[in-house]
């Protein structure tokens, strides 16, 4: 009998005028192959994040950040930060 | 009108399908009677969707049901169903204020895209020097909505403060895009950014709200 946990990114959506990227993580656990369990759990990144956390991102969530977080998107969610 | 008794219809000798009645015509059931099933029904109209452990399932994950309306209408369209975890850091205005690691998940559940989030948290440090204390991490950006529409306020109940906070605090989602819940002295004749001076190591509180997502 084989017990093995896993992490899987397994939705990642970009949302909203400011590109917030949602990433969805599922811990499966499996026995012999087959699934026992999963949860999730969600975070959400935005322009503003340092360049060492986005570093620690999965890749896909890395080059999905670095095609839609334009300097006009950094701008405009910096903007909506300092306002509020 | 004739009867026909008969306890099993087989399909003839090499065949697999039963057919009753033609295209066009109609199969009455009538009323007080059941169609029992055991086994897999496919069609009734209905495609994309099958049954898993009971459960219906559609073949599409962005796939949903309408509720009252009989024709496609998006605003009339349930989606989505999601429950997880969160992890939740504090936002101060100046300096850092950090969370016991033990005490910093929380939970959400989203129906459609509506969003509830909810947790207990428990400060494990700060240096902060002043201003407001947000709770960052929130699973769901806030939607983009008419006007203030997209705001919401949830409740906060703070416990072992280092000072008494007079006006009471309530948490707050601020316009579009967000994913922070904003902790604001309630009541005040400013914007409330005063709670970083009454949050030390220890104090703990518990956070709900609801509000909505793209």
């Amino acid at each position: 009998m084989t017990i093995t946990k896993e992490k899987i990114v397994e939705k990642i959506e970009v949302v909203g005028e400011y590109k917030g990227i949602q990433i969805a993580t599922d811990t499966v656990i499996k026995e012999n192959g087959a699934e026992l369990s999963r949860s999730r759990h969600r975070h959400v990144i935005h322009p503003d994040i340092s360049s060492d956390n986005l570093a620690k991102e999965n890749a896909e969530v890395q080059s999905i950040a670095n095609l839609v977080w334009t300097d006009a998107v950094k701008t405009a969610w910096q903007e909506k930060i300092d306002k509020s | 009108m004739s009867t026909l008794e008969v306890n099993k219809i087989t399909p003839v000798s090499g065949g697999t399908t039963v057919q009753v009645g033609e295209s066009g015509d109609t199969i009455n059931i009538p009323a007080g009677a059941t169609i029992a099933n055991a086994g897999t029904a496919t069609g009734f109209g209905i495609t994309g969707w099958s049954s898993s452990s009971g459960n219906l399932l559609p073949a599409s994950a962005s796939a949903g049901i309408y509720l009252g309306v009989n024709s496609a209408t998006a605003s009339k369209l349930l989606d989505d169903y999601e429950e997880g975890t969160f992890t939740a850091t504090i936002v101060v205005d100046s300096g850092s204020m950090t969370l016991e690691s033990a005490f910093n998940t929380g939970s959400y559940v989203k129906i459609g895209n509506v969003v509830n989030v909810q947790g207990f948290f428990k400060v494990d440090s700060t240096n902060a020097s002043g201003g407001y204390v947000n709770v960052a991490g929130l699973p769901f950006a806030s939607a983009a909505l008419t006007e203030g529409s997209d705001y919401s306020v949830g409740s906060v109940l703070v416990r072992s403060a280092s000072s008494a906070v007079g006006g009471g605090i309530v948490g707050w989602i601020e316009d579009a895009g967000t994913t922070q819940f904003a902790m604001r002295e309630n009541g005040t004749t400013g914007v409330g950014n005063t709670l970083t001076s009454h949050f030390d190591s220890g104090t703990d509180f518990t956070i709900n709200v609801t509000y909505r997502t793209a």
